[in-house]
């Protein structure tokens, strides 16, 4: 039987070493802004007050919806609707103007009228896209580098495997009372084995989401180079004419999405609801409806159907649902995406994330701790090191805590060098987070407690600002069937606790240096 | 050890860092490639076929950076991932 030899383990170790110090603080971003976005639809609803509606199950209409849009979203090519669900009370409202903008809109569901709301990104439009690309959008560079992220932590993860000898006794070892650095190693471990397997799924399920962008050759070259006939085969993508010039009324949208989810329901067995909206060259003889399941509540798999409609004479054009491997395949990004109704779980998933949080920054610690005696004085490169891992850890917490501070704090129509509300919010979180890299690399080790204080402070700051802006606070918001403010302000309070808890243990430390004599991961 | 990734000088260590994650992503994009167009030669639907690569593909992916960070012959295995990836591509060109 082959055996891991002492080499093979030498450059596993290797691996894990340096690809951990040159991408931790990108993994770090990443896990962190994707673990808040697990409740991306409940902060939206903590940063945009007009969206709190008590969600309940009422049909709409919209063919009524259609009727009473603005002129020009009428004549846009790209009409969307989201359909309101417990998580997303609001209807979810897009259209591509005649200036090829998009305009993003959310419309109450009992009038169907346009949410006169605070202009803010919030969890969906900020840290859900922070995490896919950190919105870096040029040349999709910032996807790139979360892409390779996500591969180096699959790689760490496998080298980290190979490191440790005593992997499952490693698991049950955890001395918080030991020296610094052999604390942080065991809770590295801890954290690292405890979910180990929700780590493998996250990047792996990540990189399969955006297969499209990062093998294309791959995909197109499969379908002599047609990407559309790949998009069309593998996810149900439909190729619409362009618009015909001659007018024509839509049939009913309404019951082209009871046809629709009548086919699917009667294909699954179980009731399928419609999750998209979507009607393209309204008006037009070249109208086209169409239908996704794209998050279904009751399932892990992802955009399982698709139905495309005529838009005038209301037949169905294309009835497409995923083909067996399709499925699997849409199940691992559903497991990545985690709509579906499930709460426990998603809580779950949330703790997961918090431990992914965990086990790369104690990872990049325990770079840290073990070169702290020969290199803390002398290298320049040790002090780069620490600086980027205390602002890359506490200092990208508490610029969370700043763009949700300002999100409560600047006024309605916030404009500053032709930046609005929106884009002021998100200055607010780089310039904290800049803030905090200078502030390790000048104040080094003692800018982990402050910061620690710091987030505390943002965290009750946010909690009293929401009680003091809103007509919610965390009780009234429970009481009131608010349930995702009251949770959201829970959570920022023991957040709050937490770092504050942190803070006054770094704060007391005196012994920085442990050094015991070996260490399995050296 | 010699040849071990420790002991290396930059420009081997460069070359294990290319070799793995270029050669191996071009490795990769040529597996689904030649996969979409050989699968459905045994009846397999190509989306089916281009689905299955992409969840496969990162089996391959991670074990080709592990090896190239792994071996004592990073030019020797190095080029060997090129000639793969060189040699599905040209699979997936003709068939």
């Amino acid at each position: 039987m082959a055996r891991i030899t002492p080499d093979f383990r030498h450059a596993m170790h290797w691996a894990h070493t340096w690809l951990g110090v040159v991408l931790g603080i990108v993994m770090f971003a990443v896990f962190w802004m994707g673990t808040l976005t697990i409740f991306a639809p409940e902060i939206d609803q903590w940063m945009i007050p007009e969206t709190r509606i008590v969600h309940d199950e009422r049909d709409v209409s919209y063919d009524h919806l259609l009727a009473q849009i603005p002129p020009e979203a009428r004549a846009s090519d790209y009409i969307n609707f989201v359909v309101p669900s417990e998580r997303h009370p609001a209807i979810g409202f897009f259209y591509q103007g005649a200036d090829d903008t998009f305009h993003d809109n959310a419309l109450d569901p009992a009038t169907g009228q346009p949410l006169e709301q605070t202009d803010s990104l919030a969890g969906s439009g900020f840290f859900y896209p922070f995490h896919l690309s950190l919105m870096i959008e040029w040349q999709n560079l910032g996807y790139w580098i979360v892409g390779l992220a996500a591969l180096a932590m699959l790689i760490l993860l496998v080298s980290g495997l190979f490191i440790h000898r005593k992997i499952i006794a490693e698991f049950f070892v955890f001395r918080p009372h030991r020296k610094a650095r052999r604390a942080t190693l065991d809770l590295h471990n801890l954290s690292s084995l405890i979910g180990l397997p929700f780590y493998f799924l996250m990047p792996f399920s990540g990189l399969l989401i955006f297969a499209f962008l990062y093998l294309p050759w791959g995909i197109s070259e499969a379908f002599d180079g047609d990407m559309d006939a790949a998009y069309a085969e593998m996810t149900g993508d439909y190729a619409v004419p362009a618009r015909s010039g001659r007018t024509a009324p839509l049939a009913s949208v309404d019951a082209m999405k009871r046809k629709a989810e009548a086919l699917w329901s009667a294909e699954e067995g179980v009731p399928v609801k419609t999750n998209l909206v979507r009607v393209l060259n309204h008006g037009d003889a070249n109208a086209v409806v169409y239908f996704r399941n794209t998050f279904p509540d009751d399932r892990v798999v992802l955009s399982e159907y698709v139905a495309v409609f005529d838009g005038p004479s209301g037949r169905l054009i294309r009835n497409f649902s995923l083909p067996p491997i399709g499925e699997a395949s849409a199940w691992i990004q559903g497991a990545h995406f985690m709509q579906f109704g499930h709460w426990p779980l998603r809580w779950l998933y949330f703790l997961g994330g918090l431990g992914g949080c965990v086990m790369i920054a104690t990872g990049m610690l325990f770079w840290l701790r073990s070169r702290e005696s020969r290199l803390a004085n002398a290298s320049l490169g040790y002090r780069v090191v620490e600086a980027l891992t205390i602002g890359g850890v506490s200092g990208i917490i508490l610029a969370t805590g700043a763009f949700l501070i300002a999100n409560r704090l600047l006024p309605a129509d916030a404009t500053m060098v032709g930046t609005g509300r929106a884009g002021l919010e998100i200055r607010v979180f780089w310039l904290v987070w800049l803030g905090t890299y200078l502030h390790a690399a000048i104040l080094r080790e003692r800018a982990w407690g402050q910061q620690c204080w710091a987030i505390a402070a943002a965290g009750v700051t946010a909690v009293m600002l929401n009680a003091a802006t809103t007509s919610n606070n965390f009780l009234t918001a429970s009481w009131s069937g608010h349930r995702a403010v009251a949770i959201m302000d829970i959570v920022l309070l023991a957040g709050a606790g937490l770092a504050a808890c942190t803070a006054m243990r770094l704060t007391a430390r005196t012994d920085p240096l442990g050094a015991p004599a070996a260490l399995p991961a050296e | 050890m010699a040849g071990a990734i420790q002991h290396d000088g930059a420009a081997r260590i460069v070359w294990r860092l290319l070799a793995g994650f270029g050669g191996g992503y071009a490795l990769v994009s040529a597996f689904v490639a030649a996969s979409g167009k050989l699968l459905p030669l045994i009846g397999m639907a190509r989306g089916d076929a281009v689905s299955l690569a992409l969840m496969l593909a990162l089996l391959v992916y991670v074990p080709i950076c592990l090896l190239m960070f792994a071996t004592r012959h990073p030019v020797r295995d190095g080029l060997a991932v090129l000639a793969v990836a060189t040699a599905l591509v040209l699979l997936a060109r003709i068939v």
